[in-house]
């Protein structure tokens, strides 16, 4: 969870890129590094393999601004993808203040996707921390690829949502970054449905990736209120 | 009285009243198979006591029953007990935890992060958590055990029992019968016959749209049938609904199936050009020898030997995916 430092007055928090291996996680860590000043952001700690695969961890801590006098310092990490790395994907994912998922549009990826984000629900519910009241986006990688698959195809088999049984909840909310779409809205069978942000990215690219890091660094902001 | 699935031995309670004279047949919500349901016999239902299977349920099939326990500690391996905090002790940073106090979090969020928040007081801020939930997973999160799915699953086929517990989320939980896309079970169901009418799915489709592209999306209960017929009426048009979101469910079968298709595809991802060389020269099996390995010993960690040994999950992931459709494991 967040470390706020009354001392040294600095608030200090924890997101975490996770997603399936391969997805883009790492190259989203890699862009933010790549275009944030040198005098906000650390080094970009990378434990990886011969081959550039993560092995444990990527850490990039990079501040962004200044609240009412507090630093705010926040730390990026990603997890390894691949399945049998469980053990230190949920080390990671220890006092996470945000969740990033990037899940890779490819359509031969969907069940690793599946499989990633089935992970995440179990790991979190281990800790005890409930992804549905965390901040939590999706990403979208690989957009730019022939076989990425639509983003209804992505949103039904990722993104699904969470019922809303608290009838002071149960009103549409806009999302700010879709117009005409709603994080909150009623399903044609009555149920009332939130949904995570999602974003479509390019990472290799660098896009959607500072539209991501915002959206949720705004929404970990907001739940330390 | 209970029927038994004779495909997945999954129990289901059934009113015996619902039950024509000359019986029925019946598609189960977990795997997709049919069974065939007689009516009671007329020298009372202590005869239907539990676990009695379907007149068609093969002791064959009684082994094929999955283990859900083993399945539950999924992950267990990790260090789950003891996680340590020494990977981000590298930040400088680290102090200690303390309730935010609102004040430093309140009107001064205009920060750079905070993106037109300027002015708005914590209060403010709270209520306009775009990703808080409070309550909303709360019936998703308490999933009942499988046990309990398949009693739901029959209330879209029969009015509900009022033993069965669980009420609030009955339909929504209720898990589908297969997938269109997939060339699982819900396909063996439809051709196998008439069923009772509840089986085809009804209503208002779910606003999220259907993955049908993903035609090997696992083809289990809780991964949506997604048909365009015609609406049925009823608690059987809203018993087919699949769970809103089946990652707060709780279906071993379907999580065994897609861990198993998802370590054959990062085999696949992760060695492209390997993989080419193995379906062209036909060596697959040796090239990946260990990859197999390490990934099959990582599916029995999580679903457990038994589940594992009596399912067919893995090898026809290594079949479907590693080996493009052949069948060369």
């Amino acid at each position: 969870m967040s470390m706020i430092n009354y001392a040294s007055r600095e608030i200090n928090c924890k997101i975490v890129y996770y997603g399936p291996g391969l997805g883009g996680k790492t190259t989203n860590l890699e862009h933010v590094y790549g275009k944030v000043s040198p005098d906000t952001r650390g080094k970009l700690i990378s434990l990886a393999t011969e081959t550039e695969r993560t092995l444990f961890f990527d850490f990039l801590p990079v501040d962004l601004g200044t609240i009412r006098g507090f630093r705010t310092r926040f730390h990026l990490y990603t997890v390894p993808g691949q399945v049998y790395y469980n053990a230190s994907r949920k080390l990671i994912l220890k006092g996470v203040d945000g969740v990033v998922f990037v899940a890779d549009s490819q359509m031969e990826r969907m069940e690793a996707n599946q499989e990633s984000m089935q992970n995440l629900y179990d790991n979190m519910t281990e800790y005890g921390y409930d992804i549905t009241r965390m901040p939590f986006v999706v990403q979208y990688n690989k957009r730019d690829l022939p076989n990425a698959a639509s983003l209804g195809e992505l949103q039904a088999a990722l993104n699904p949502g969470w019922e809303l049984t608290e009838p002071s909840r149960q009103r549409m909310v806009a999302d700010p970054g879709r117009p005409g779409e709603h994080l909150v809205s009623q399903l044609p069978t009555g149920e009332w449905v939130e949904r995570a942000p999602y974003f479509e990215a390019v990472a290799v690219g660098g896009e959607g990736v500072f539209d991501t890091l915002k959206a949720v660094s705004k929404l970990v902001l907001k739940s330390l209120a | 009285m209970n029927v038994a699935c004779p495909e997945c031995s999954s129990v289901f309670r059934v009113d015996p009243a619902k039950v024509p004279a000359g019986g029925v047949r019946a598609r189960c919500s977990v795997c997709g198979g049919v069974m065939r349901v007689d009516s009671p016999p007329t020298f009372g239902d202590d005869a239907w006591s539990p676990a009695v299977p379907g007149r068609s349920a093969t002791p064959a099939h009684a082994g094929r029953q999955p283990t859900p326990r083993r399945v539950t500690p999924l992950h267990g391996s990790s260090t789950a007990a003891s996680p340590s905090h020494s990977p981000w002790r590298t930040s400088p940073l680290s102090s200690t935890t303390t309730p935010t106090h609102p004040a430093v979090v309140g009107s001064g969020m205009g920060g750079t992060v905070a993106h037109g928040e300027t002015s708005t007081p914590s209060q403010g801020v709270t209520a306009a958590s775009g990703v808080g939930t409070p309550a909303g997973a709360a019936p998703l999160v308490a999933t009942p055990p499988r046990s309990s799915t398949p009693v739901r699953g029959h209330q879209a086929v029969f009015p509900p029992d009022t033993s069965t517990t669980d009420h609030s989320r009955s339909v929504e939980d209720t898990p589908g019968v297969g997938h269109p896309g997939s060339s699982g079970s819900g396909d063996r169901a439809a051709a196998a016959g008439p069923t009772v009418p509840a089986a085809p799915v009804a209503g208002p489709p779910v606003a999220t749209p259907p993955a049908s592209r993903f035609g090997h999306f696992p083809p289990s209960p809780s991964t949506p049938p997604r048909r365009p017929t015609p609406p049925a009426s009823g608690l059987a048009d809203r018993a087919q609904r699949p769970p809103i979101n089946p990652f707060l469910a709780n279906d071993p079968n379907q999580k065994a199936k897609r861990l198993a298709r998802a370590l054959v595809s990062d085999i696949v991802a992760y060695h492209p050009q390997q993989r080419e060389q193995g379906l062209r020269e036909g060596t697959l099996r040796q090239l990946f020898k260990d990859e197999i390995k390490k990934s099959y010993e990582e599916y029995v960690e999580q679903v457990g030997s038994e589940f594992a040994e009596s399912t067919a999950h893995f090898q026809d992931a290594l079949n479907e995916i590693l080996a493009s459709g052949r069948k060369m494991f």
